[in-house]
C-alpha cells in the first residue's frame, strides 16, 4: 500500500535552535497515530510543518506523492484552544473558508458531533466541550485526508475527555480521515492510535504498533502494559 | 417585566422635566429675565417661528451636510491609515510614528491657518471637521487591527482563507469593536468642530445662527441653536449605539 504522507528527512530550527532533526515517517490511508513526548520536544511544531503553516528548513513532506508546499489544502488542523470567530454563529464558524451550500453541511457534521440545535448560538456560550466538538466539526467540514489534531482535549476534564475520544474515533474511523494525534496523554494515544510515535529532543525514539482490537478497554492487561511501556519509553 | 421597561424609559426623564417646568415657572413670574435666559416656550415659539420663515431648517441643513461630509472624508481617511499601518508592517514603520506626532496639534488651533487658506469657504469648515475626525477613527482603528488575536489568523490560513477573506472575516470584525468606539468619540468631536468653525468664520449652519442673533441680542434663537446642537450630537450618539447593538450581539450572552 502507498503511504498517504511521506515525511522525509524533516528538519526545523528556530534561530540557533533545532526543534526537528531528520524526522522521517511515512503514514498509511485511514491510520491513526499518536505523538508524544515531554513538552517542548517539538509536537506542535512538527504538526505545523505537515499543516503548512510553516516551512522546514530540510527535508520534504510529501502527500499522494505530491510535494506539500504552503498551506496543505488536503489537511485541517484542530488547535488545542479551540479559535472560534466569537461574532460567527457555531454554523458560521464551522462553515468558515467555504462557498456555495456549505449550510445544509455543516447542520449535517453538528449533529452528527451532538450539537444539533446549537447552530444559531454564539460560540461564547458553549463549554468547553462543546467548543472542541463545534471544532471538529468545523475541520471534518473540508473532508480532510488528514486530520491534524494538536492535544485538543488537554483542556477538558476527565469524563468530557473520554466522552470526546470516544467520539473522534467513531467518526474518524467512519470517514476513514487519516489522523495525526498529538497528546501528552498515554492512555489517550493508546486507546485511539493504530500506532503511537515516541518523540525525544526532535526526533522520533521509537515506533509502536498498538495491536488490540477497538473498542478498546482501559482496565484491560494488555491496554495497561502498553501504557506502562510508553510511560517508561517518555520518562527514561 | 413590562413595566420595568416603561419605568426605564420614564424615570431619566423627570430630572430635565421638573428643570423645565421650574424654568418655565420662574420665567413667567420675572424671577429670570429674558435678558438673561428665555422662556421655554419662547425657545420653542421662535422655532416654529424660523421654521416656517424655513431658516432653520435650511441652516439645519447645511450643518448636517457640512458635518457628514466631514466625518466621511475623515473617517475614511483615518480608517484606511489605520487598517492599513494596523496589517503593514512596512506601513507601520514609515507613517506611524508621524502620524502620531500630527495628532498631538489640537486640530482647533489650526483654525487662523484655515481661515488664511479657505476663508471662509466651504471648504474651511469641512477640513476642520476631516481633521478633527481623523486621528480618533485612525487611533482606534489602528489598535483595533493589533489586538486581533494572531491565532485567529493563523487559523484562518490554515483553513484556507485567501488575504482578502481573512480581512474580511478576521481582522475587520475583530477591530470593529475598537473601530466603533473610535466612531462614537469621532462623533462628538465632529460637532464640536463644526460649532467652533460656524461661529468663528461662517455665512450660514447652525454656529453661525447663533453668532448673528448674539449681535442682535436675540436670546432665544441663541438658546434654539444650543438646544438644536444637543438634539443633534444625541441623534448621532444613538444611531452610534445602534450600530454597535447591531455589530456586537456576539458579545451579549
Ligand atoms: N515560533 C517559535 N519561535 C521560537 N521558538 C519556538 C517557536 N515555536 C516553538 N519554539 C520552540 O520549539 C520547541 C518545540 O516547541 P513545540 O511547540 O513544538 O513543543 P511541543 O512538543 O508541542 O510542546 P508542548 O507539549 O508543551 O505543547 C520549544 O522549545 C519551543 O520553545
Ligand atoms: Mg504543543
Amino acid at each position: 500500500m502507498q503511504p498517504l504522507i511521506k515525511v522525509t528527512d524533516l528538519s526545523m530550527e528556530y534561530g540557533d535552535k533545532k526543534v526537528l532533526e531528520n524526522v522521517s515517517l511515512e503514514v498509511y490511508p485511514a491510520e491513526f497515530i499518536a505523538i508524544i513526548g515531554k513538552s517542548g520536544c517539538g509536537k506542535s511544531t512538527f504538526l505545523r510543518l505537515l499543516s503548512g503553516l510553516e516551512t522546514a528548513v530540510a527535508g520534504e513532506i510529501s502527500q499522494n506523492g505530491q510535494t506539500v508546499q504552503g498551506i496543505n489544502s488536503q489537511a485541517r488542523i484542530m488547535f488545542q484552544n479551540d479559535r472560534f470567530l466569537p461574532w460567527k454563529k457555531n454554523i458560521g464558524n464551522v462553515g468558515i473558508g467555504l462557498k456555495g451550500e456549505w449550510r445544509k453541511q455543516a447542520r449535517q457534521l453538528l449533529k452528527q458531533v451532538g450539537l444539533e440545535g446549537y447552530e444559531e448560538q454564539y460560540p461564547i456560550t458553549l463549554s468547553g466541550g462543546q467548543k472542541q466538538r463545534v471544532a471538529l466539526a468545523r475541520a471534518l467540514i473540508h473532508q480532510p485526508e488528514f486530520l491534524l489534531l494538536d492535544e485538543p482535549l488537554g483542556a477538558l476534564d476527565a469524563l468530557t475527555r473520554m466522552e470526546m475520544q470516544q467520539l473522534i474515533a467513531t467518526i474518524c474511523r467512519e470517514k476513514q480521515v487519516t489522523c495525526m494525534l498529538v497528546t501528552h496523554d498515554v492512555e489517550e494515544a493508546v486507546m485511539l492510535a493504530d500506532r503511537v510515535i515516541v518523540l525525544e529532543d526532535g526526533q522520533v525514539k521509537s515506533e509502536w504498533q498498538i495491536d488490540l482490537p477497538h473498542e478498546r478497554k482501559r482496565a484491560d492487561s494488555k491496554f495497561r502494559n502498553y501504557v506502562e511501556q510508553l510511560l517508561k519509553e517518555i520518562l527514561v | 417585566m413590562k413595566r420595568k421597561k416603561w419605568d426605564n424609559l420614564i424615570i431619566p426623564f423627570i430630572v430635565p422635566l421638573v428643570v423645565l417646568i421650574l424654568w418655565q415657572y420662574f420665567s413667567s413670574i420675572g424671577v429670570i429675565s429674558d435678558r438673561i435666559l428665555p422662556s421655554p416656550t419662547d425657545v420653542i415659539n421662535k422655532g416654529i417661528k424660523l421654521t416656517q420663515t424655513g431658516e432653520l431648517p435650511a441652516n439645519i441643513l447645511i450643518s448636517l451636510r457640512r458635518a457628514v461630509i466631514g466625518f466621511i472624508l475623515g473617517g475614511s481617511i483615518g480608517f484606511i491609515l489605520g487598517m492599513v499601518n494596523g496589517m503593514f508592517q512596512l506601513f507601520d514603520r514609515v507613517f506611524d510614528t508621524s502620524i502620531q506626532m500630527l495628532r498631538t496639534i489640537p486640530h482647533l488651533s489650526l483654525i487662523p491657518l484655515v481661515i488664511l487658506w479657505f476663508g471662509i469657504d466651504e471648504a474651511a469648515k469641512i477640513f476642520l471637521v476631516t481633521i478633527g475626525v481623523l486621528f480618533p477613527i485612525y487611533i482606534n482603528t489602528y489598535h483595533g487591527v493589533k489586538q486581533v488575536d494572531p491565532e485567529l489568523i493563523e487559523m484562518g490560513k490554515a483553513y484556507g482563507l485567501n488575504r482578502w477573506k481573512l480581512f474580511t472575516e478576521i481582522v475587520f470584525p475583530g477591530a470593529l469593536s475598537s473601530i466603533l468606539v473610535g466612531v462614537r468619540y469621532a462623533l462628538g468631536i465632529m460637532w464640536t468642530s463644526l460649532i467652533v468653525a460656524e461661529t468663528i468664520s461662517a455665512d450660514s449652519g447652525i454656529g453661525y445662527m447663533a453668532t448673528n442673533a448674539r449681535e442682535f441680542m436675540q436670546m432665544d434663537t441663541i438658546v434654539l441653536c444650543i438646544v438644536i446642537y444637543a438634539l443633534l450630537g444625541k441623534f448621532s450618539d444613538v444611531i452610534a449605539r445602534m450600530l454597535e447593538n447591531r455589530w456586537q450581539k456576539w458579545s451579549i450572552r
